[in-house]
């Protein structure tokens, strides 16, 4: 735990010395002596509570989600203290930008949501969270840290149509299969009303659905070939982390560089390790091999 | 955001102005202005957004600044600290009318301490004190809303008001710790700071008694509470004398008034019949007539006289330890105490006699008691004298102008509207006075008549003491009066300050209201006059305290009560902790809305009810949020287990 003065609290120490000096300059008086010693008990008291309110803290579980670069994403906080804590500033790692807005005031276990604002790609590890607090007047910052052997993964800002931006992956509702029509057939209770082939319903006065074939085991194969410049390199990963996007909400894909093969499968958000690939991709020599060709006959090991 | 803050800037400001009117120095004219515009802020804030009137703002704000200097610089002391708190003020009200987005309101803050402590010097009663707490607990929710402001984020209502609740518990913790503090902290009560008193406040206008009169101090009054002295008959049937007399003056220049000196009239013995030490240490001196008993409680022992009735001839100490008593050849005492006298009143008995007995009075001590001042005698004062001196004799003629005074001269303290600036306005009866204006202008009149007479300051006896019984001398009770001399040779008091007028300003007010602000300041002037002594007194009265506790604790009805106390706080504690605090708020939410569980009814359908019911909307609302955390609570997905200290994402 750590304390410094804030602004306030350093121009308060001054006037608090300038009528310290001009007490003793002059002869004593009661009500001067009181005045001081109620500015001492501001100041003592404020920064005995400041203390006591970060000590409170008992645990903090924070949930982190991967997110699009240039977008803020919801972090999950949780806190467990004895009692209420007020004016909770929390920054993962030491990086004022990762910073999440204040909470006034946080009290038994019942979780919050904040925005981390927008990162740039990349993947960050943190090793411990700050937590600090101005409360409660302001005069002191008082700062704690809790181990926090977490990271933050930063994909790419997707770079297509296909993309939905500013939402987090893991988060994303599994889209419906997709397949062809292999045929009509009378409608039966449990279809979807989206499957009704209504063309057909009212040429035969009765409701008809369309009858779709398993989708066929034709799933892109995502290739980036990383032997490019730093500049070009983001944009084919803007490029490719919407083609991923658009995969997992739809017949799933295989993205593949040089050293990294994973599965998109279809219907479920993006594999972390696709989305801390694509976080973490960094530009190869010019004379590095070029990217494996996926295995038709197994799935990767580590995807 | 800036909106959460303003509010209690704006108190800040507001109660800064009440500071300085409190003080007095200020005239309520003066500070109009400034209330004004404090209290129009809200409205006054939108139109700084157009340059041109900020800009007449700032124009105007820069020429009040201008003239308060030049005024301060060309006018004398008073005028100087007059302007200075105007100035202060006028910092504040502009500071509050200037805050934007942008700008941080530190300033107001500390300024608002400044005026604070600046005050102090010049106030330090009751409504200071009032003013003081209620500054505290403002300040502590400003700076409180102000952390919150700073650091932006998303600020409702409730996180206001959770912090507002917060911060005013700081701020009764801080002054209880301070009050604590002050008790407790060893500091020395007679220090000389390096500059001496040149930067210290000037002594407080309180009444009471001094060394000299001076009748151009024109700072506003204080009639303190704080119990001087009470006197009690030995026979009850017998009244207490009503004017107890303390130090004398005789020699007026024509604005102060100083101690009459045995050495202007050459002998001790020439003016008053001298005090005799006896034996076994009572004091005695001649006397006529029945003599009547009095026990005297000195408490205020900061004055080094003794108060005693014209006609004492007997003063027997009974309690005076530490103390050493002198007899002073007006007709007073001296009193000089050592470092280690015990705490406590000062107890003397003193006999008085229907009248003092006659001395010879010389030629040249008749001659030093009409003598008047070489200058600055108010020409007023000798046209009221000769309109004045139709009597025949002395003991008319000052019977006469004691009450011509009581009955066209009105009584006002300084500070107070009408008061005179000078003894002429005074005798012309363009402006009021105060007791010493009366003893003064009596005197002035009765020596211009060639009435030998002199100034007595003392205490007026007036306010009976139902608890203890006989009377009870205050600070507030301070008076000035006058003794005549007669052709015998014998002094007579004679009093021209008009009994009702002055009377009115120093009654107990009878109701509840009335006595609990007697208390407040009587307890509030504890601080102010806080020394050594009171210290010691509460360090020995809080190491006796475990003592006393203990004592009451071995009565069997206060063991079972401490007891029984103590198990139910215990019990409320314990099921504090374990509730839960959504469930508590709930809990709370429900009877806010003045409703109440019904057996086996789900939030959900209370909620169904209340929104049937008439409940207001800002209630349901909160009913609906408590309800919903109530229900994740208790419904919603299993908290993961915790592990260690932080969970990975």
């Amino acid at each position: 735990m750590a304390v410094r003065l804030t602004e306030l609290g350093a121009k308060g120490l001054l006037l608090l010395a300038a009528l310290l000096l001009a007490f003793l300059a002059t002869s004593y008086s009661n009500l001067f002596f009181l005045l001081l010693v109620f500015c001492g008990t501001l100041g003592g008291l404020g920064l005995a509570s400041g203390i006591a309110n970060l000590r409170a803290v008992r645990r903090l579980e924070l949930q982190v989600p991967a997110g699009p670069a240039g977008a803020p994403r919801p972090v999950r906080l949780r806190l467990a203290a004895r009692r209420s804590v007020s004016d909770l500033v929390v920054t993962l790692g030491d990086a004022p930008g990762l910073t999440l807005p204040p909470v006034a005031h946080a009290a038994g276990d019942a979780p919050t949501t904040a925005l981390l604002p927008a990162q740039p790609r990349g993947v960050h590890a943190v090793g411990v969270v700050q937590l600090a607090s101005r409360y409660p007047f302001g005069l002191f910052e008082v700062r704690r840290w809790i181990p926090w052997p977490g990271e933050v993964v930063t994909y790419p800002e997707p770079d297509g149509p296909a993309a939905p931006t500013g939402r987090s992956l893991d988060q994303g509702t599994p889209p419906d299969p997709v397949g062809e029509v292999a045929g009509l057939r009378s409608f039966r209770t449990g279809d979807r009303v989206r499957d009704v082939h209504w063309r057909a319903t009212a040429r035969r006065g009765a409701p008809i659905v369309k009858e779709l074939d398993a989708a066929p085991d034709t799933a892109p194969e995502i290739v980036i070939d990383r032997r490019v410049e730093a500049a070009q390199l983001e944009r084919l990963l803007a490029a490719a982390t919407a083609a991923v996007l658009a995969a997992a909400e739809g017949r799933g894909a295989h993205l593949l560089s040089q050293g990294f093969a994973a599965a998109v499968p279809a219907g479920q958000p993006p594999p972390p390790a696709v989305l801390r690939w694509l976080a973490s991709a960094a530009i190869l020599p010019p004379d590095a091999p070029p990217p494996v060709r996926w295995p038709q006959d197994q799935e990767p090991a580590h995807a | 955001m800036r909106d959460r803050l303003l509010p209690w800037l704006l108190a800040l400001t507001l109660i800064d102005l009440a500071f300085v009117q409190a003080t007095g120095i200020v005239g309520g004219q003066d500070l109009l202005p400034l209330w004004l515009l404090a209290a129009a802020s809200p409205w006054l804030r939108r139109l700084q957004r157009w340059p041109l009137c900020r800009l007449a703002w700032n124009a105007g704000v820069l020429l009040v600044f201008t003239l308060l200097v030049r005024h301060a610089t060309t006018t004398g002391l008073l005028h100087m600290l007059e302007d200075g708190l105007v100035l202060a003020v006028l910092c504040q009200v502009h500071l509050l009318n200037n805050i934007g987005e942008r700008q941080r309101p530190d300033l107001v803050f500390f300024n608002s301490l400044l005026v604070c402590f600046v005050t102090s010097f010049f106030a330090p009663d009751l409504p200071w004190s009032l003013l003081f707490v209620l500054h505290a607990l403002v300040l502590a929710v400003a700076l409180g809303v102000n952390v919150l402001v700073r650091r932006g984020g998303v600020l409702d209502d409730a996180a206001v008001r959770r912090t507002i609740a917060s911060s005013l518990r700081h701020a009764v913790a801080v002054l209880v710790a301070t009050a604590a503090l002050f008790v407790l902290l060893p500091r020395d009560f007679h220090r000389q700071g390096w500059l001496g008193d040149a930067l210290a406040a000037p002594p407080a206008g309180a009444a009471g008694l001094a060394d000299r009169i001076r009748l151009d101090d024109e700072r506003p009054a204080r009639l303190g509470v704080e119990v001087v002295a009470r006197i009690a008959a030995a026979d009850h049937r017998r009244e207490v004398p009503s004017h107890w007399r303390a130090i004398v003056f005789s020699v007026f220049d024509g604005a102060t008034w100083y101690p009459q000196d045995p050495s202007d009239l050459g002998s001790r013995f020439a003016s008053d019949p001298a005090w005799e030490p006896q034996r076994d240490g009572h004091w005695r001196r001649p006397a006529d007539g029945a003599m009547a008993a009095f026990q005297v409680e000195l408490y205020d022992r900061r004055g080094d006289r003794l108060p005693v009735p014209l006609g004492a001839a007997v003063l027997r100490p009974l309690q005076s330890a530490g103390t050493l008593l002198d007899g002073k050849s007006t007709g007073g005492f001296t009193l000089v105490q050592s470092e280690d006298a015990p705490a406590g009143p000062l107890v003397y008995r003193v006999d008085v006699a229907a009248r003092p007995a006659a001395v010879p009075i010389a030629a040249s001590t008749r001659r030093h008691f009409v003598a008047l001042p070489e200058r600055s005698l108010p020409a007023a004062a000798r046209a009221l004298a000769q309109q004045l001196g139709e009597a025949a004799d002395g003991p008319a003629v000052a019977a006469a102008t004691a009450d011509w005074l009581r009955r066209h001269r009105r009584y006002a303290l300084p500070g107070e509207p009408g008061f005179a600036r000078n003894l002429g306005e005074f005798l012309l009866g363009t402006g009021a006075g105060h007791c010493e204006y009366f003893a003064t202008a009596l005197a002035l009149l009765l020596r211009l008549q060639d009435v030998p007479c002199r100034v007595v300051g003392g205490w007026l006896a007036h306010e009976q003491d139902p608890v203890h019984g006989g009377v009870v001398l205050r600070e507030r009770d301070a008076h000035a009066w006058v003794e005549v001399l007669d052709a015998d040779g014998r002094w007579s008091t004679l009093d021209a300050t008009p009994p009702h007028d002055l009377l009115a300003r120093r009654q107990l007010d009878g109701s509840w209201l009335g006595s609990a602000w007697q208390a407040l300041a009587a307890a509030w002037s504890t601080v102010v006059g806080f020394d050594g002594r009171r210290r010691s007194e509460w360090l020995d009265g809080l190491a006796a305290l475990p003592g006393v506790l203990l004592r009451a604790l071995r009565q069997p009805p206060l063991a079972l009560a401490a007891a029984l106390a103590a198990a139910g706080w215990f019990v409320y504690r314990r099921r504090r902790r374990q509730r839960e605090p959504a469930i508590a708020a709930f809990e709370r939410a429900v009877r806010a809305a003045g409703l109440s569980l019904q057996g086996g009814e789900t939030p959900r359908e209370l909620l169904r009810r209340a929104e049937l019911a008439a409940v207001g909307p800002r209630r349901l609302g909160a009913l609906r949020q408590a309800a919903d955390r109530h229900e994740r609570l208790r419904y919603g997905p299993e908290a993961p287990d915790p592990g260690p200290r932080t969970s990975p994402p």
